[in-house]
C-alpha cells in the first residue's frame, strides 16, 4: 500500500517509516502541513497518517478539511498528542477515520492504518466470509470448520466475525473493544483475552491447526498459517 | 424606576411656572399705586354716606348707629382703617335689608 | 487551568481595588453613588411633597380670587348696560362701601385716562388695552402689597379696572417658601446622614468580600466571607463567593493530591523501567535476554502511560468538558452488555456473576463514561473476589432515581478506608499487592458526580457494596 505520514517530530516520524516499511508498504513522508497538503493533493494514496499539530501554517485539521473539500476521500488516521475525548471528537468531525493518541504502540498504529486503508477500498456488502478451512455464511450466520459445523454465541459471532474481515492483519484489544462491543475505555482486567480464548476453544481446539494467534505486546491475528 | 425622577422634576418646574397664573407682573411701576379708601377723607365720605341712608331708612337696625359712630370716633383719633371697617359693616346692614 | 484563571482574577482584582482605594477619593466609590442616589431621591420626594402643597393652597387662592373678580366685573359691565355711566360710578361706591375686607380695588377711567370714580389714585403706566390681567405692587395705608388686577373695556371708550389685594396670598407664599427651605434643609440633612449610613453599610461588606479575596489571594485558603444571617442580597453574595471559595479549595486539594500521587506512585514504575533498561545495558549476555528485558520496560512504561490517560480523563471529567457528549441512550441494555462482557472473565476467575437488571431504563448521560465506570467497579470485584464466590451487579429504578450496584464477597475495604477509597491513587492495604493504579474508584466518583449522582460504598459484610446512585432522568432533570 502506498502511505503518506505527515508528521513533524523526527524521532515518530522515523519509527512510524521504519514500521511501515518493513510492513511492505511504500510510505512518502512531508514534515510540515503546506508539502503534505500538496502531496496528499497531488498523489494517490491508499491511507495517510496526519499528525494533530503541524508546523507552516496548516494544521492536522485545516489540511484533512481541505482535503475533503477537494472530493479526496483518502483515509485518514489522526495521530495526535490531544487525547480529550472533545479533539478526538473534533478530529473525527473533520474527516478523520480513526484517531491515535501518542504515545502508541507501532503494532496499534499498524493495525489502524491497514484496516482504515482497508475500509476505504470498499468491498461492498458480504455474505460469506472464508479463512482456509474457516467458513462463516452471513446470512444464516452459521459457521464451520472442514465441513463441521460450530455453534457460537452471538458475541462470539461477531467476535469471530471482526477477526476475519481483519484476517492477516494484526488486531488490537483495543479495536476489539470499540469494534465488537462498542466500547471506548480501557478495561484493567484481561477480558478481551477471556473471551478470544474461549473463541479459541471452539474455533481452534477441536482442529490440528490454529488459525487465532496471539501477537505479542500487539494483539491476535486470524490466518492460515503462523506469523 | 429612572423615569420617576425625570416625571417629578418635569411636574415641578410646570407648577412653579403656572403658579403665577396668567397674569403679567408689573413690577416696572417703579413706586406703588396708592389706595385711595384708606384716607381720612374717604373716612368722611363714607361717614356722610351712612348718615345720608340711615336718614331715609324708616327702621334702621339697632347696631348701625352705633357701629357709625365708632367709626366716626376711630377716624377721628386717626385709626382710619379699623373706623372705615365699622363704617363699612354699619352700611352693609343698613343696605342689605 | 481553570484554577490558575480563577486565582489570576482574584488577585489582579485585589490590585484593582488597592489602586482604586490610593487614588480615587469618593466620587468613584459605589458607596458614595449609593448615598447620593438615595440623598437625592430622599429630597426629590420632599420637594414633590411641597409643590403638590404649594399648588393645592396658593394655586387654590389664585383661582379664587380670579373668580371673584370676574364675577365683579361681569355684575359692574351688567350695571353700565342697564343705567350707563351714572348707575356703574354709584355702584363702584357702594361696592366700595361695602367692602368690609378691604381688600377691593376699583378704577374706572375715560377715553383720557382721567380718572371718574374708583379708589386707586391713577391709572397704572405700562396697562395698555391688551394687557388683560396683571400684578400690581399697591399701597394701602403705607402698607405695600401686591394686587391681582383685571382691566376691562367698556363702550364709550371707558376703561374699568377691578381687582384684589393678594397680601394672604403673600403671606402664604412666605410661609411656604420658609417651610420649603427648612424642609430642603432637613431634608439635605437627613439624606446625607442616610447616605453617608448606606455608604457605610454598602462598604463594611465590600470590604469584608475584598479582605477575604485579598486574604486567599495572599494564600489564606481558610478564610470565608462572613455571612450577616439575614438572608438579604448581601448575604446570597457571600454564599456564592464562599461556595466558589470551597469548590476552589477542592480544586486545589486534587491539584495537590494528584501531584504527591505523581511524586510517589509514578515514580516507582518508571524506576522500575529505568532499573531493567540499565541493568539489560550492564548484563544482558544474548539478545534474547536484551528484547525480555526492552519488553518488560515497555509495560512498565505503557501502565504509567495509563495513569496519565486515568488521570487526565478524571480531571476532565470534573471539569464537566463531557457534558457536551451527553445524549440519552438505553442504560438497561448497557448494562446487560458490561454483565455479558465480565461473565467470562468472572467465570474464569471462578466466580459467578449475577445480573439482575430492570429493563427500559433510558437515561441521559454520557454513555461512555458510564461503560467506564461500571466497568471498573466490575474490574474491581473480579479482582478482589476469592474463588467460589458471587458478584452481583443490579440496576433498579426507584423513586429516588436509579441506582447501578456491584456487590463482592471480596475483602471489602476496612471502615476507616471506606471515606477515602474514592481519592485519586488510594489504595488500600489488600490492594497494595494487586495490580492497579488507585484510580478506578476516583473515575467512578467522578463520573457519578459529573452525572449529578453518587457513589456510595458499603461494607457487604463480607465484601464491597459499591452503589451508583444517578437522578431518575439524567441530568434532564437535575439540571
Amino acid at each position: 500500500m502506498r502511505i503518506l505520514v505527515v508528521e513533524d517530530d523526527k524521532d515518530v516520524a522515523g519509527f512510524v517509516l521504519k514500521g511501515l516499511r518493513e510492513a511492505g508498504h511504500v510510505v512518502e513522508h512531508a514534515s510540515n502541513g503546506r508539502d503534505g497538503l500538496f502531496l496528499a493533493a497531488s498523489e494517490s494514496f491508499d491511507a495517510i497518517v496526519l499528525d494533530r499539530m503541524l508546523p507552516g501554517g496548516i494544521d492536522g485539521l485545516r489540511l484533512l478539511e481541505t482535503l475533503r473539500s477537494q472530493n479526496n476521500h483518502t483515509p485518514v488516521l489522526f495521530l495526535s498528542a490531544l487525547a480529550q475525548v472533545d479533539e478526538r471528537v473534533k478530529g473525527l468531525k473533520a474527516g478523520g477515520d480513526d484517531y491515535l493518541t501518542k504515545p502508541f504502540s507501532f503494532a496499534e498504529l499498524l493495525a489502524r492504518v491497514e484496516g482504515i486503508a482497508r475500509r476505504g477500498r470498499g468491498e461492498g456488502p458480504v455474505t460469506r466470509l472464508a479463512v482456509a478451512d474457516l467458513e462463516m455464511d452471513l446470512l444464516s450466520r452459521t459457521v464451520r470448520r472442514g465441513g463441521e459445523k460450530i455453534d457460537l454465541q452471538p458475541r462470539e459471532f461477531r467476535l469471530l466475525e471482526y477477526l476475519m474481515r481483519h484476517a492477516g492483519q494484526v488486531v488490537t484489544r483495543t479495536m476489539l473493544l470499540e469494534g465488537v462491543w462498542d466500547y471506548h475505555f480501557d478495561p484493567q482486567t484481561n477480558v478481551i483475552d477471556v473471551h478470544v480464548s474461549r473463541l479459541r476453544q471452539k474455533v481452534d481446539k477441536p482442529f490440528p491447526t490454529p488459525l487465532i494467534h496471539t501477537v505479542r505486546n500487539a494483539g491476535y491475528m486470524l490466518r492460515a498459517e503462523a506469523p | 424606576m429612572r423615569v420617576l425622577p425625570v416625571v417629578t422634576l418635569g411636574l415641578m418646574l410646570s407648577l412653579v411656572v403656572a403658579a403665577p397664573g396668567n397674569a403679567q407682573f408689573l413690577f416696572a411701576q417703579s413706586k406703588p399705586m396708592e389706595i385711595t379708601t384708606d384716607t381720612a377723607a374717604y373716612c368722611g365720605q363714607l361717614s356722610a354716606q351712612v348718615a345720608r341712608v340711615q336718614a331715609h331708612t324708616a327702621k334702621v337696625p339697632p347696631d348701625v348707629p352705633r357701629l357709625a359712630a365708632e367709626g366716626r370716633r376711630l377716624c377721628d383719633k386717626g385709626l382710619i382703617r379699623p373706623g372705615i371697617q365699622r363704617l363699612r359693616r354699619a352700611w352693609t346692614l343698613l343696605t342689605v335689608r | 487551568m481553570s484554577l490558575t484563571t480563577t486565582l489570576q482574577m482574584l488577585s489582579r482584582g485585589r490590585f484593582r481595588a488597592r489602586r482604586r482605594r490610593r487614588t480615587t477619593p469618593m466620587f468613584r466609590s459605589a458607596g458614595f453613588r449609593f448615598g447620593i442616589l438615595y440623598a437625592a431621591l430622599f429630597g426629590l420626594s420632599a420637594l414633590t411633597l411641597a409643590a403638590f402643597l404649594w399648588w393645592t393652597t396658593v394655586g387654590l387662592l389664585d383661582r379664587q380670587t380670579d373668580a371673584a373678580i370676574n364675577a365683579d366685573t361681569q355684575g359692574l359691565a351688567e350695571r353700565y348696560h342697564e343705567g350707563g355711566l351714572p348707575a356703574l360710578i354709584e355702584t363702584i361706591d357702594q361696592r366700595l362701601a361695602a367692602n368690609i375686607d378691604d381688600n377691593a380695588i376699583y378704577l374706572l377711567v375715560g377715553p383720557h385716562f382721567d380718572r371718574i370714580a374708583g379708589n386707586l389714585n391713577a391709572w397704572p403706566h405700562g396697562v395698555t388695552m391688551d394687557t388683560n390681567w396683571f400684578e400690581l405692587p399697591v399701597q394701602r395705608a403705607g402698607l405695600t402689597g401686591v394686587a391681582r388686577l383685571h382691566e376691562f373695556n367698556l363702550p364709550g371708550g371707558f376703561h374699568l379696572l377691578v381687582g384684589r389685594d393678594s397680601h394672604v396670598r403673600s403671606q402664604l407664599r412666605r410661609l411656604l417658601t420658609g417651610a420649603l427651605l427648612w424642609s430642603a434643609v432637613v431634608a439635605l440633612a437627613l439624606g446625607t446622614l442616610g447616605g453617608a449610613l448606606v455608604r457605610g453599610a454598602f462598604r463594611a461588606t465590600v470590604a469584608d468580600v475584598s479582605a477575604t479575596a485579598a486574604a486567599i489571594a495572599a494564600g489564606d485558603l481558610s478564610r470565608r466571607v462572613r455571612i450577616a444571617g439575614t438572608g438579604d442580597e448581601f448575604d446570597l453574595l457571600a454564599g456564592a463567593v464562599n461556595d466558589m471559595l470551597d469548590r476552589i479549595l477542592r480544586l486545589m486539594d486534587g491539584v495537590k493530591q494528584v501531584s504527591n500521587a505523581i511524586a510517589h506512585d509514578l515514580r516507582t514504575p518508571i524506576a522500575r523501567a529505568r532499573t531493567r533498561l540499565e541493568d539489560a545495558a550492564i548484563h544482558a549476555t544474548t539478545s534474547e535476554e536484551l528484547h525480555a528485558a526492552i519488553d518488560r520496560a515497555q509495560v512498565d512504561l505503557d501502565g504509567v502511560v495509563g495513569v496519565f490517560q486515568a488521570i487526565l480523563r478524571i480531571a476532565e471529567i470534573e471539569a464537566g468538558a463531557r457534558r457536551s457528549a451527553f445524549v440519552t441512550f438505553d442504560l438497561s441494555a448497557l448494562i446487560a452488555d458490561l454483565a455479558e462482557l465480565y461473565a467470562a472473565p468472572a467465570e474464569d476467575a471462578g466466580l459467578r456473576l449475577d445480573a439482575s437488571i430492570q429493563y427500559d431504563i433510558s437515561f441521559y448521560g454520557d454513555r461512555d463514561m458510564i461503560q467506564q465506570a461500571v466497568a471498573n467497579l466490575l474490574d474491581n470485584a473480579i479482582k478482589f473476589s476469592p474463588p467460589e464466590t458471587a458478584v452481583q451487579l443490579s440496576l433498579a429504578a426507584g423513586d429516588e432515581g436509579l441506582r447501578i450496584e456491584v456487590a463482592d464477597r471480596g475483602p471489602g475495604i476496612p471502615e476507616a478506608d471506606l471515606a477515602r477509597a474514592t481519592e485519586r491513587f488510594f489504595r488500600g492495604e489488600q490492594a497494595r499487592s494487586t495490580p492497579g493504579s488507585g484510580l478506578g474508584l476516583a473515575l467512578v466518583q467522578a463520573v457519578a458526580t459529573l452525572h449529578g449522582g453518587t457513589l456510595t460504598l458499603a461494607d457487604n459484610a463480607p465484601g464491597l457494596r459499591a452503589t451508583l446512585a444517578l437522578p431518575a432522568n439524567g441530568m434532564n432533570t437535575a439540571s
